[in-house]
């Protein structure tokens, strides 16, 4: 009796053993869905929100006010301002606008926050760098861009 | 020679981790074994300990959101459905009904995403490498629908005090219709693979049995409670966001063995899929977002504790406020924290080969046990 319950152990064994092995070459066949990432690139999603840009006005300048919303609303506390007032100016001016990209974690509150649409996270993902100095952003450097996003707030 | 000094054997001990890659994250055991037995095993936890609810109290309630995100990012959603809704229930915010469902929805996909890791991880666990790449493949459809909506693939910061950031994109439905309509035979796969197949039912039936009772006893929840045949699920039970209209009944298996804790997330893969159906069909028209909430609100003073079925479990959250924009109190309860718990008396006279199996079968996640 022993036997006989072995061997259809076998069978059952070896039966579901040959289901698996039909499914994994029915897989096998079908279209790859893996790329060949530095040579191939995804399409990111237009909400994709890859690294902090500032968006350039007709002139090419900021449209920032140095209101300091986004520096009240930063979990990471990545974004540096200064500012002066200056006499017969309504408001302040911005003296410099730094974003240190080292530590920012990519939430996109500052985007929401911002009232004058200053800000925008642009599909731009690459930017790693060798050294810490890099992931400084001041104002050039967030006003310049390869890609143009495509998904405004 | 006496038998008793002939076969006398000694105990030694192992060290499993933390960078053991079968520990899922900095998991440590010091194992004291007898031969191929366990006789005592010590866990350490901690070395992912990143002090969330301090953090949390040293904050205003909106920074805290997207650090919400990081306390299980495998699953990252379910934390902030908590804060927002902890939030929500102080301040007295009705939100949207079309808010509520598409918190589902992201839910339930973050649900299946979460799981097909599991699926993956487990069978590459027990030495199978396949079931890895698909449970991958699948989940890419799920991350490709939350991208599309949120933003991010893991830490989406979608949810928000009153609703949610965003409507869904119009690329969302045919692609949901696509999913919804390739996955069940994924599933299928799934189990053609692994059901019945010998190696696999051999490592896992009988293997780490946990009776109903001392499940309770642990203040196990989630897949693992109901795989020892305790029927509680908090979408039935405590319906919250949409829950409560789409109706919704918890797959309970009886063993509890580790083969079970896998059959229950395979089959909870299949509900989540139903919900998802049900609710990109039942989708109510209207805003996604509360009116006139401040981003940066002075929560009344009050306490509140929020209840939220994460994949992993009951993901709880103590909220307790002053009324200042900042909480006096934040405490989590996270379900891997007592799921894992119960370790060492599951792992007490199991053989070495069996450790991994029990260990994988719990579905874990460091960053939520040590948060």
């Amino acid at each position: 009796m022993n036997v006989f319950r072995a061997l259809g152990r076998v069978i059952k064994g070896t039966w579901w053993l040959f289901v698996g092995m039909v499914t994994t070459t029915k897989h096998m066949l079908r279209r790859s869905i893996t790329i060949q990432y530095p040579r191939q690139r995804f399409e990111q999603w237009p909400r994709f929100r890859g690294r902090l840009a500032m968006v350039p006005d007709e002139e090419g300048g900021h449209k920032c006010t140095a209101c300091a919303q986004c520096l009240r609303i930063c979990p990471a506390a990545c974004i540096t301002l200064e500012r002066h007032k200056e006499e017969g100016v309504k408001g302040f001016l911005v003296d410099a606008y730094v974003v240190d990209l080292g530590l920012c974690i990519y939430c996109g509150l500052c985007v929401e926050v911002c009232n004058f649409g200053a800000l925008e996270m642009i599909p731009e993902y690459e930017i790693s760098a060798y050294d810490k100095a890099d992931f400084i952003y001041d104002i050039p450097k967030l006003l310049a861009r390869q890609l143009e996003p495509e998904f405004k707030r | 020679m006496t038998p008793e000094t002939a076969y006398r054997t000694e105990e030694f001990q192992v060290n499993v981790g933390p960078q053991h890659p079968s520990t899922h994250g900095v998991f440590r055991m010091v194992l004291t074994m007898d031969g191929e037995r366990v006789v005592d095993c010590e866990p350490h936890i901690g070395f992912l300990h990143r002090s969330m609810e301090k953090m949390a109290e040293n904050r205003l309630y909106i920074q805290f959101l997207p650090m919400a995100d990081r306390i299980d990012y495998l699953s990252s959603i379910f934390c902030t459905v908590a804060h927002c809704e902890a939030v929500e229930q102080l301040m007295e915010i009705d939100v949207p009904a079309r808010a509520k469902y598409l918190r589902t929805i992201m839910m339930e996909l973050c649900r299946i995403a979460s799981h097909s890791i599991f699926f993956g991880v487990f069978a590459l666990d027990l030495g199978a490498v396949t079931p890895f790449l698909y449970g991958f493949r699948e989940r890419e459809l799920t991350m490709d629908l939350l991208e599309m909506t949120t933003g991010q693939r893991m830490t989406f910061n979608y949810c928000r005090f009153g609703g949610v950031a965003d409507d869904l994109p119009d690329s969302f439905f045919p692609t949901v219709e696509k999913f919804v309509k390739v996955f069940p035979a994924r599933l299928d796969d799934y189990d053609r693979i692994l059901n019945e197949n010998e190696i696999f039912v051999a490592r896992t039936k009988n293997v780490g049995t946990v009776e109903a009772s001392r499940a309770i006893n642990y203040g196990w929840t989630g897949p693992n409670l109901r795989a020892s045949g305790v029927d509680f699920d908090l979408r039935r039970n405590r319906p919250y966001e949409a829950y409560g209209e789409l109706g919704y009944e918890p797959v309970v298996l009886q063993n509890g063995d580790c083969y079970d804790r896998y059959r229950a997330r395979i089959l909870e893969m299949r509900s989540s899929h139903e919900l998802i159906k049900k609710c990109v069909e039942g989708l109510p028209e209207g805003p996604v977002q509360a009116e006139k909430i401040s981003k940066f609100p002075k929560v009344p003073a009050g306490e509140v504790y929020v209840r939220v079925a994460s994949p992993r479990g009951d993901y709880g959250l103590y909220l307790l406020s002053e009324g200042a924009d900042k909480p006096y109190r934040y405490k989590l309860r996270t379900p891997s924290f007592n799921n894992l718990s119960m370790i060492r008396e599951m792992l007490l006279g199991v053989y070495l080969a069996d450790i991994v199996p029990i260990f994988g079968s719990l579905d874990v996640i460091l960053p939520d046990v040590d948060r």
